[in-house]
C-alpha cells in the first residue's frame, strides 16, 4: 500500500472512530501505539514499566478526546504523539528521581510538535535521534574515559573484557571505572541543566 | 587530564549503590536504543484501554453488581468479594479487613453495653451457685427425702463371685467377666431404685 492509499485508509478509520466505532479506534492505536512507545515514551521515561503506564494513559486520553481531532494531511500520528508527549511531561514532572529528560525538554518538544507537519515515519526517526542526542549531551558532561566506558559497556553492550581491552586496563579496573562513570553521570544529572 | 585531576574528580563523586547504577544504565540504554514493545503485551494494554467502563449494563450485570454491592456492605457473599479482600490485604495489610469486616467490628463495638449486662448476670449467677453448694455441704443433716426409708435387709449385699464361676457355666474368661458385670450391674440398679423408693 503506498503512502496516499495508506493515508486514505487511515482517514476512513478516523471517520469511523469519530462516529463511535471502538474497533476503528483500536485499529488506529494498534498501528501507531508501538511507535509511540518506542520512540516517544520509552526514551523519555527510561523504563519499560513507566513507558507502558504512559502508553495506557495515552490511550485513555485519546479515547476521551478523539472527537476533538480534525483530519490533517499527514495523518493522525502527529496528534497522537502530542497526546503522548503531554502524558510523558506529566509523569516527568511528578518523578522523584533523576531521569535523563527534564520536563523542560519535553515542553520544548511539545511546542514544536504542535506546529509539526511531518508524517509518522519522519517523526519516529526524529524522536529516536533526539533521544540519542540527549545521551550524547550527558556524556559530554563527564570525563571522556567515563563516557567511553558507558558507551562501550552500557550503550553498545560490549563485554567487560572487550571494553577493558579498548581502554587498556584490566577487567577488574574496568569494573571500577564503570562504577565511577555511572556515579559521575548521576552527579551530572543531579546538577541539572544550569551546570551544563 | 592528569592523574591528580582524576583523583580530584573521583573524590567528588557521589556514592552510587548497585541498584542505582543498574537504573542509570537502563535509562541510558532505553534512550540510546529503545526496544520495541512486545506485541502481545501491547494488545493487552490496548484491549484494557478500549473497554468502555460506562457502556450500558446487561440484565445479568445489574443483578451481579447489586449482589457485589450487598456483599461489600457485609450482606451475603460474592466471588468478587474475596478478590476485593485479597487486593485490600495485598495493598495495605494493616487494613486487610477493610471491606465488610469493619461493619462487623462496628456492630461488635455497638453491642458492648449488652455484653456488660450479660457478664454481670453471669458473675451474679456463679456466686449464687457457689453459695448454694457450700450450704449443702455444711448442712447434710438438714437434708430430707420424701422417699420411704428402705429395708436394708432387702438390698443386695456384697458377696463372693464364686457362684458365678460354676464349672457347668464356665466358659472363656471374657464370658465370665460379662456374667459378673451383668449381675453386679443388675444388683446396683435394684439397690438404687430401693433407696430412691421407686421399687
Amino acid at each position: 500500500m503506498d503512502d496516499s492509499a495508506e493515508l486514505d485508509a487511515e482517514r476512513a478509520l478516523v471517520e469511523r472512530a469519530q462516529a463511535g466505532e471502538r474497533d476503528a479506534l483500536g485499529a488506529i492505536l494498534r498501528k501507531h501505539g508501538p511507535r509511540l512507545y518506542r520512540s516517544v515514551l520509552l526514551p523519555r521515561l527510561g523504563s519499560p514499566a513507566a513507558a507502558e503506564d504512559a502508553l495506557s494513559r495515552t490511550y485513555v486520553k485519546v479515547l476521551e478526546r478523539f472527537d476533538q481531532f480534525s483530519w490533517q494531511a499527514v495523518g493522525v500520528y502527529p496528534w497522537l504523539r502530542v497526546v503522548a508527549l503531554r502524558v510523558a511531561l506529566d509523569l516527568l514532572r511528578s518523578r522523584k528521581r533523576e531521569l535523563l529528560f527534564e520536563p523542560e525538554h519535553v515542553e520544548r518538544e511539545l511546542d514544536q510538535a504542535e506546529r509539526e507537519s511531518r508524517e509518522a515515519d519522519a517523526l519516529e526517526r526524529h524522536d529516536l535521534h533526539c533521544a540519542k542526542e540527549r545521551v550524547r549531551e550527558l556524556l559530554l558532561r563527564i570525563n571522556p574515559r567515563y563516557a567511553d566506558a558507558i558507551r562501550m559497556r552500557v550503550l553498545e553492550e560490549r563485554s567487560r573484557e572487550e571494553a577493558a581491552l579498548a581502554l587498556g586496563v584490566s577487567v577488574a579496573t574496568f569494573d571500577v571505572v564503570l562504577h565511577r562513570s555511572m556515579a559521575a553521570l548521576r552527579k551530572a544529572l543531579s546538577e541539572g541543566e544550569s551546570q551544563a | 587530564m592528569t592523574r591528580v585531576d582524576e583523583r580530584d574528580l573521583e573524590r567528588e563523586l557521589p556514592e552510587l549503590d548497585a541498584a542505582e547504577e543498574r537504573r542509570l544504565a537502563e535509562l541510558l540504554r532505553n534512550a540510546w536504543s529503545p526496544r520495541a514493545l512486545d506485541s502481545a503485551r501491547h494488545e493487552r494494554l490496548l484491549q484494557a484501554a478500549l473497554e468502555d467502563p460506562f457502556a450500558a449494563p446487561s440484565a445479568e450485570e445489574l443483578v451481579e453488581s447489586e449482589r457485589l454491592r450487598r456483599a461489600l456492605d457485609g450482606q451475603g457473599d460474592h466471588a468478587d468479594l474475596r478478590l476485593a479482600r485479597a487486593l485490600s490485604a495485598a495493598f495495605a495489610p494493616k487494613l486487610a479487613p477493610a471491606l465488610p469486616a469493619p461493619t462487623l467490628a462496628a456492630n461488635a463495638r455497638a453491642k458492648r453495653p449488652g455484653q456488660v449486662i450479660f457478664y454481670g448476670f453471669a458473675a451474679v449467677g456463679a456466686s449464687l451457685a457457689l453459695a448454694a453448694a457450700v450450704l449443702l455441704q455444711l448442712t447434710p443433716a438438714a437434708r430430707t427425702s420424701s422417699a420411704p426409708e428402705p429395708d436394708l435387709a432387702t438390698l443386695a449385699q456384697s458377696r463372693s463371685t464364686a457362684e458365678l464361676f460354676q464349672a457347668t457355666s464356665a466358659g472363656a474368661p471374657s464370658e465370665r467377666i460379662d456374667r459378673i458385670a451383668s449381675a453386679r450391674g443388675r444388683e446396683l440398679r435394684d439397690n438404687r431404685y430401693a433407696l430412691w423408693g421407686v421399687r
